[in-house]
C-alpha cells in the first residue's frame, strides 16, 4: 500500500482514484455518489445520506471512513438516546472525590449517526457545538474534537412513524445531503457476486491517512475561485430566498458550502480551478436541503431539489459578456474581470 | 505627437504592490560602467516610460539601441579626426554596447515573466566592470519581478530545490573546464584596449632566432590554436565573401520592413515611440555596421597585428602564431565561409524582395470606421478596452459563428455543457468545440495568463469555421439546454 503525501492538485486524481476504488469494493456502482461523498469530505464538511433502508448508506460511510484511515464509530440514534450518550458524560468518582470526564463516541473522526432523525431534537442538537465549531461543552468545559472530524448521518425519508424532523440549523450544518439510490440490475448482480461468501467491508484496508486527509483539505481551500464564479454562487442562493415556492431560502452558510464543494470536486478533477460546472454539479446536494418549501408546494410533492434546478435555469453562468447580468444592479461589481486576461 | 495618455489598464489598477514594477527602472544602472553615465540615465528613462506604458515597453529594446547607437554616432564627429586608436575603441564600444543593451532587454523581458533568472543578465553584464551602482540594479529588478498569483495553479508553483541540482551541476563542470583551459588576456581587454599598446607589446617581444624561417604565405587568419605539441590550425585564408555582406543585407532588409510598415495615406500616423523605434533601427544598424566595418578592416585586430608582425620581420611572442611549430594539419574553413556567408545573403535578399512584394500585393488598408453621433462626437470609449486573451477571442469568434447559425449558448450553459449539447446535435463540432471549451476553462476561470493552449483553441476555432457553414439549420429541440 502506498500513501504518499500530496504535492499539488495533480496528485488529486490519483488520491481519488485510490479512495473511489477502495470504497467501490463494498459499494457496487456509485462512483458518483462516493465522489461527491468525499467532495463534502474533502470540503471539511459532514454528510446526510437520506434513503430508502438497505440502499448501502451505513456501509458508504464505514467504507469512507476505513479508506481515509479514520477513527470510527457508530451511534444507533433511537427516541430515548440522550446528548450525553453522543458527547460524554462527567462520572463521579468517589476513590478520587471528582468529577471525571467520559468521552462520548463523537471523540472520533467519523462518526456514523445512523437513523438520525429517530432522536429527539433535544439529542439531535447537541451534534450542533460539534458539527459548527469541532468542540463539545460539558459541565461547563470545552473539549476540542480531533481534527479530521466528520459526521456522516442516515435517515429514512419515507418512514415517517416515531422520528423527529431534523431542524433547519441542524440541517443548514450538513455540508450535503444526497441519496445513494437503488443500484441497476446489472449492478446488484454484481454485488451478488462480490458478496456472496464473505462482506469485503471487513478486511477493507486504508489507502490513506489522516494526514493524507487534512493535507488534502488545505490544498482543497487553495483551488482558485474567479470573483464573477463567486457572484454566480451568490446569485444561486439569493435567487432560491427570491424563489415563489420557497419560505426560507438557502443562508450565507450555503454560498460557503456551495464554493466548499466546488472547490473539492475541481480538485478531484486535478484542477486548480473552479469551473461553473463544478458549481452546477454541487448545487442539488448542498442547497436543496437547506431549502423550506411553501406548504402549498408540500403538498404539490415538489422536492427542492427541483427548485434548485429551476434556479440555476435562471442564473447565467458568468462566461463571456454575461457578468453585467450575473452582478446585481448597482452592486458596483466585478468590473474589472470583464477585461480579463 | 504627444506621450500615450492611455496607461496600461492592467498596471493601473489599484494594486497596493505596483510601485514595485518601478524598479524595473533600475535595471539599466548595471550598466554604468559600461556607458556613459548619460546614456545610462535615458535607458532608466525608458525603461521607467515602459513601467507606466505598454506602447513604451514594446519599444524599449530599440529605443536602447537609439540611445546607445545615437551617442556613439554623436561621438564619432570628434572622434574620426583623432587617431586610430580612437576609431577603433569608439567602435568597439558601440558594437559591445548594443549587445548589452539588448540583454539588459532580454533580462527585463525575463523579470517582467516572474523570472528569477532574467536578473541574472544585468549582474554578469555589471561584473563585465564592477560599480557601486550594480547594487541598487539587482535590488529594482527583484522588486520589479511580480509577485506569484495568489491562486496556487499547479503551473505557478516555484521549483523545489531540486530544481537547481542541474543548473548547479552544469556551472559547477563549466567552471571546472574553465580552470583547465589555458589562460590569456580576457575579450574585454583585447577588445577595448589600445592598439598601440597591442602594437608596442608586439614589437617589443622577444623575437625568435630564425625568423626566416616562417614561410612567407603563413595564413593572415588563426581561429584556434592547440595547446598540444601538434596544433591543428583552421584557416578562412581563402574566404572570398566576407561577413560584413550579411551585414550589409540585413540592413537593407530593415529599411524595406520600415518602408513596408509606412502608412498608407489616411492611414494612422505613427506614434511617437514608433518613430522613436524606427530611428533607433536605423541608427543602430548604421552604427552597428559601421563599426563592424571598422573592427574588420583595421589593423588592429588578430590578423592586422599578425600581418604587422609579418611586415616588421619579427613574429611576436604575444601574438597567436607566436612559438608554434608548423601545423601538422591545416584546414581551410574558407569554402564553408563561402557558401554559408553566400546563402545568408540570398537568404535576407529573399525575405527583402518578399518584404517589398507583399507590400505591392497588399490592399489598400482603410482607415478605422468611426461612427458618429450627431454632434460628430466619436462614440469610441476613451480608454482601451483590455486586451483579450488568444483564447478568450477564439472563443468569442466561435460563440459568435455558433450564434449565427442558430445555435446560441442557453445563458445558463456552462461551455463544457453548450460543447456537449452541441456535440451531441452535430458530432462533427464535438471535438473542436471541446477542445476549445477545454483550452478556455483555465483562462476564463483560472486565471490563466500564459498562452498554454491558444494555439489549440485558435486551431479549433479553424476547424470550427470550416464545419458550421456545412452544418444543417439546427433541430428545434435542440435548442433545449439544460444546465
Amino acid at each position: 500500500m502506498t500513501m504518499s503525501r500530496l504535492d499539488s492538485p495533480r496528485s488529486a486524481p490519483l488520491f481519488a482514484a485510490r479512495v473511489l476504488e477502495n470504497v467501490a469494493r463494498v459499494l457496487v456502482g456509485k462512483e458518483d455518489v462516493t465522489r461527491l461523498c468525499l467532495a463534502g469530505v474533502l470540503a471539511g464538511g459532514h454528510l446526510l445520506l437520506e434513503d430508502a433502508p438497505g440502499t448501502g448508506k451505513t456501509m458508504l460511510a464505514r467504507a469512507l471512513a476505513r479508506s481515509l484511515g479514520l477513527d470510527f464509530a457508530r451511534v444507533q440514534f433511537t427516541p430515548d438516546l440522550l446528548p450525553s450518550d453522543v458527547t460524554g458524560v462527567s462520572v463521579y468518582r468517589p476513590a478520587t472525590g471528582t468529577f471525571e470526564f467520559v468521552p462520548g463516541p463523537i471523540f472520533t473522526g467519523v462518526l456514523l449517526a445512523d437513523e438520525i432523525n429517530r432522536a429527539t431534537p433535544r439529542t439531535q442538537s447537541a451534534l450542533l457545538e460539534a458539527m459548527g465549531e469541532g468542540q463539545v461543552t460539558e459541565s461547563g468545559v470545552t473539549r476540542p474534537l480531533r481534527a479530521p472530524f466528520v459526521v456522516i448521518a442516515t435517515q429514512n425519508p419515507i418512514e415517517h412513524e416515531g422520528t423527529y424532523r431534523l431542524p433547519e440549523a441542524q440541517l443548514d450544518r450538513f455540508l450535503l445531503r444526497t441519496s445513494v439510490g437503488y443500484p441497476t440490475p446489472e449492478e446488484e448482480v454484481r454485488m451478488l457476486a462480490r458478496l456472496r461468501s464473505a462482506h469485503p467491508i471487513t478486511t477493507l484496508e486504508a489507502v490513506a491517512t489522516p494526514a493524507d486527509l487534512l493535507d488534502a483539505q488545505a490544498q482543497v481551500r487553495d483551488v482558485h475561485v474567479a470573483p464573477d464564479l463567486q457572484w454566480y454562487v451568490a446569485s444561486l442562493c439569493a435567487r432560491t430566498r427570491r424563489h415563489p415556492q420557497v419560505v426560507l431560502g438557502a443562508g450565507p452558510r450555503a454560498s460557503l458550502a456551495l464554493q466548499g464543494v466546488a472547490q473539492a470536486l475541481a480538485w478531484l478533477d486535478g484542477r486548480a480551478f473552479v469551473t461553473p460546472d463544478d458549481v452546477q454539479l454541487a448545487a442539488p446536494a448542498v442547497l436543496a436541503h437547506r431549502l423550506t418549501l411553501k406548504i402549498e408546494a408540500r403538498l404539490q410533492g415538489t422536492p427542492p431539489e427541483t427548485v434548485v434546478t429551476e434556479v440555476m435555469r435562471s442564473v447565467p453562468v458568468p462566461v463571456e459578456d454575461s457578468l453585467t447580468a450575473v452582478t446585481p444592479a448597482g452592486s458596483g461589481g466585478p468590473a474589472a474581470e470583464t477585461g480579463g486576461p | 505627437m504627444s506621450l500615450s495618455s492611455a496607461t496600461d489598464p492592467v498596471r493601473s489598477a489599484s494594486d497596493p504592490a505596483a510601485w514595485r514594477a518601478n524598479g524595473l527602472a533600475l535595471l539599466p544602472l548595471s550598466l554604468a560602467g559600461l556607458l556613459p553615465l548619460w546614456q545610462v540615465a535615458l535607458l532608466c528613462g525608458v525603461y521607467a516610460l515602459g513601467v507606466r506604458s505598454a506602447g513604451w515597453a514594446q519599444g524599449r529594446l530599440l529605443l536602447g539601441v537609439l540611445v546607445v547607437a545615437g551617442g556613439s554616432a554623436l561621438e564619432a564627429g570628434t572622434v574620426l579626426r583623432g587617431t586610430q586608436a580612437e576609431v577603433i575603441s569608439l567602435a568597439a564600444s558601440a558594437l559591445l554596447g548594443l549587445a548589452a543593451v539588448a540583454l539588459l532587454h532580454l533580462g527585463a523581458s525575463r523579470i517582467e515573466s516572474g523570472h528569477r533568472s532574467g536578473l541574472v543578465v544585468p549582474l554578469v553584464l555589471g561584473l563585465l566592470a564592477p560599480q557601486p551602482l550594480l547594487l541598487p540594479a539587482l535590488v529594482g529588478g527583484a522588486l520589479a519581478r511580480p509577485a506569484e498569483d495568489d491562486r496556487p495553479a499547479a503551473w505557478h508553483v516555484a521549483p523545489g530545490a531540486a530544481a537547481w541540482r542541474w543548473p548547479l551541476a552544469v556551472l559547477v563542470a563549466v567552471m571546472l573546464v574553465a580552470l583547465l583551459l589555458p589562460r590569456g588576456p580576457s575579450v574585454w581587454a583585447n577588445l577595448t584596449r589600445h592598439p598601440e599598446s597591442v602594437a608596442t607589446t608586439t614589437f617589443t617581444a622577444e623575437v625568435p632566432p630564425e625568423p626566416a624561417q616562417t614561410p612567407p604565405d603563413r595564413p593572415r587568419t588563426t581561429l584556434k590554436t592547440a595547446v598540444a605539441a601538434t596544433p591543428l590550425r583552421m584557416t578562412l585564408d581563402r574566404s572570398t565573401l566576407p561577413l560584413e555582406l550579411i551585414l550589409v543585407a540585413a540592413v537593407a532588409l530593415g529599411i524595406t520592413m520600415l518602408w513596408r510598415a509606412r502608412p498608407r495615406a489616411g492611414g494612422k500616423p505613427p506614434t511617437l515611440v514608433e518613430r522613436l523605434m524606427a530611428l533607433g533601427l536605423v541608427i543602430g544598424g548604421l552604427v552597428g555596421l559601421g563599426s563592424a566595418l571598422l573592427l574588420s578592416l583595421s589593423s588592429a585586430g588578430a590578423g592586422g597585428v599578425a600581418r604587422r608582425v609579418q611586415q616588421g620581420g619579427g613574429v611576436a611572442s604575444g601574438s597567436p602564431a607566436a612559438g608554434l611549430p608548423e601545423a601538422a594539419r591545416t584546414i581551410d574553413l574558407s569554402v564553408l565561409m563561402n557558401v554559408m556567408v553566400a546563402l545568408s545573403v540570398l537568404f535576407i535578399a529573399g525575405l527583402t524582395v518578399a518584404a517589398f512584394l507583399a507590400r505591392r500585393d497588399e490592399p489598400q488598408e482603410e482607415g478605422p470606421e468611426l461612427e458618429l453621433d450627431h454632434d460628430g462626437q466619436s462614440l469610441d470609449p476613451i480608454v482601451p478596452a483590455a486586451p483579450l486573451h488568444r483564447v478568450r477571442r477564439a472563443w468569442r469568434a466561435a460563440e459568435a459563428a455558433l450564434e449565427a447559425t442558430g445555435r446560441s449558448r442557453l445563458p445558463a450553459e456552462s461551455p463544457l455543457t453548450y460543447a456537449a449539447r452541441l456535440g451531441r446535435d452535430a458530432p462533427l463540432l464535438r471535438l473542436p468545440l471541446a477542445a476549445l471549451a477545454r483550452a478556455y476553462a483555465p483562462v476564463r476561470y483560472g486565471a490563466q495568463v500564459s498562452d498554454a493552449g491558444a494555439g489549440t483553441a485558435e486551431r479549433a476555432l479553424t476547424e470550427l469555421r470550416v464545419i458550421i457553414p456545412t452544418l444543417p439549420p439546427p433541430r428545434p429541440d435542440t435548442l433545449k439546454g439544460t444546465p
